[in-house]
């Protein structure tokens, strides 16, 4: 009786604004993401790109998903980078949502395979989710049927964030610099992840290069469990805001903290993200009466 | 209601059937792992794959160099070029720019060919020949690989970028400078490469 009720529950429990926004977050990310690699599309790119072709020997879908890596198919990134965007644009209209989160999701992966060898963990976490983005609805209406698929795909693309977290918080856990403490002074004397001023203030003030070691460490490791918690997961969350920026603004991988932000919204609860979204659309209203009253 | 149920079933099996992959695939060694692991490979690569360490479980350690000069027809060699300082210090004036991705390609140049180059000294079938031998046969075998000549080809196009002229060969470098001072600094030579060799 009880798993009856549970399972009418969560049939019944339709996560749309979540999801709604979600999808904003995600693809406005992929939007800037690809936007600043377009001035340099064919470094990136072009068959005669310096990027080695690494083809992974994996299932039949790799026909699909490293199309680029063929030499018959090499010059054809024009024909994914602008669709995409129309994707994109769709998607953020929320215009036929299944179709353009297909077309966003093989567009990108297929881009970013070519890719493969400088791409950081959260782009590969980027092209993960939006595979279950694909099962996601974010109208309010919907069978209770559509609405349990979106369950579970709202519930991986949770999983894949939680998934990276623990990788990386646990991982560091079997080394020895992390838990000495001195692996932030490591990382900050490199010029690829730091900045001169960073690499001088970490040597005067090692006391804050243990504290910023530490913060990482037990931020990653507390993520996959405090995020269940509804009273903690938003305080964990601010954490993570300050932790992305952080690793944006000093280490320069901004894409990285970018694309783990945008996730984070996934974890909102339906009733936060009515809030946030009302937000959004009367931020959206204004600007569009501004507009149009200068219009008049 | 029925129906609900099943379907309820179906995606919760499909989920745990994923998430049950996915662990296997992220943390076993599915080259040296059974059926199952070599199965989680093949369900996961490509669509799936991802590297989540994210420094983990050592955070990098080291600077890296990719640098290059010409030979030039005249028999002299231009002075060593380096790319990567300019390029990290364009991408600190805008962090939101993808600069920072066109200083990885160029320190991948170097990186990979390394890795092959080590894999080729590392070769057991030739270790009784002696260091001298199998560092002979290591270069002679990676002029042959794609990430070696595809780095000759990077520093080929840069020394046209910068007008050197007169180039008839490339030779290029990989440096590694380690944060402790105790670890010192490695540099890795690869052959030169004379340029319009048939590949």
């Amino acid at each position: 009786m009880m798993l009856t009720e549970g399972i009418e529950k969560i049939a019944n429990n339709h996560h749309y604004q979540t999801v709604w926004l979600l999808r904003r977050a995600v693809y406005l990310v992929i939007g800037f993401y690809f936007l600043r690699l377009l001035p340099f599309a064919d470094t990136f790119f072009a068959p005669d790109a310096f990027i080695h072709y690494y083809h992974f020997d994996g299932n039949s879908s790799k026909w699909i998903v490293q199309a680029l890596n063929f030499e018959l198919l090499h010059a054809i990134y024009p024909l994914l980078l602008g669709p995409l965007f129309a994707f994109l644009i769709l998607g953020l209209w929320g215009k036929w949502q299944t179709f353009s989160a297909v077309g966003v999701y093989l567009c990108t992966i297929i881009l970013q395979y070519k890719t493969i060898n400088i791409t950081n963990g959260g782009e590969q976490l980027l092209y993960n989710i939006l595979f279950w983005m694909i099962f996601l609805n974010e109208k309010e209406e919907g069978t209770v049927q559509r609405n349990l698929i979106s369950w579970f795909g709202l519930v991986a693309v949770k999983f894949e964030v939680v998934l990276l977290y623990f990788t990386a918080g646990f991982g560091k856990l079997t080394g020895t610099h992390w838990l000495s403490g001195d692996a932030f002074f490591l990382v900050s004397q490199i010029p690829e992840y730091s900045n001169i001023w960073m690499a001088k203030f970490i040597v005067e003030h090692p006391n804050i290069g243990y504290f910023l070691n530490y913060y990482t460490l037990i931020y990653q490791i507390g993520f996959p469990f405090f995020i269940w918690f509804r009273k903690l997961k938003y305080k964990w969350m601010t954490l993570g805001v300050l932790f992305h920026l952080g690793i944006g603004l000093i280490c320069g991988i901004m894409d990285f903290g970018l694309i783990l932000l945008a996730t984070y919204f996934a974890f909102y609860d339906e009733d936060r993200s009515e809030l946030v979204k009302s937000a959004l659309l009367k931020i959206k209203n204004a600007g569009y009466n501004t507009i149009k009253a200068k219009g008049d | 209601m029925r129906k609900i149920h099943t379907l309820f079933f179906l995606l919760l099996g499909v989920f745990i059937f994923h998430v049950s992959m996915k662990l296997i695939y992220q943390f076993a060694d599915y080259g040296k792992s059974n059926s199952i692991g070599q199965f989680a490979y093949w369900y996961n690569v490509p669509q799936f794959h991802a590297n989540y360490s994210v420094f983990a479980p050592e955070p990098p350690d080291k600077r890296e160099f990719f640098v290059y000069r010409g030979y030039l027809k005249d028999g002299t060699k231009t002075p060593w070029f380096e790319d990567g300082t300019t390029l990290l210090q364009q991408a600190r004036e805008n962090r939101f720019s993808a600069i920072y991705k066109k200083w990885k390609i160029q320190n991948y140049l170097g990186f990979q060919t390394n890795k092959i180059y080590l894999q080729l000294l590392r070769n057991p079938s030739i270790q009784h020949l002696g260091n001298n031998k199998v560092k002979e046969i290591a270069q002679q075998q990676i002029v042959h690989y794609p990430q070696y000549l595809n780095a000759a080809r990077y520093a080929e196009t840069k020394l046209n970028e910068r007008n050197v002229e007169g180039v008839e060969g490339v030779e290029f470098a990989y440096l590694i400078k380690y944060v402790k001072p105790e670890k010192g600094f490695n540099a890795q030579f690869f052959p030169p490469k004379t340029l319009n060799d048939a590949d």
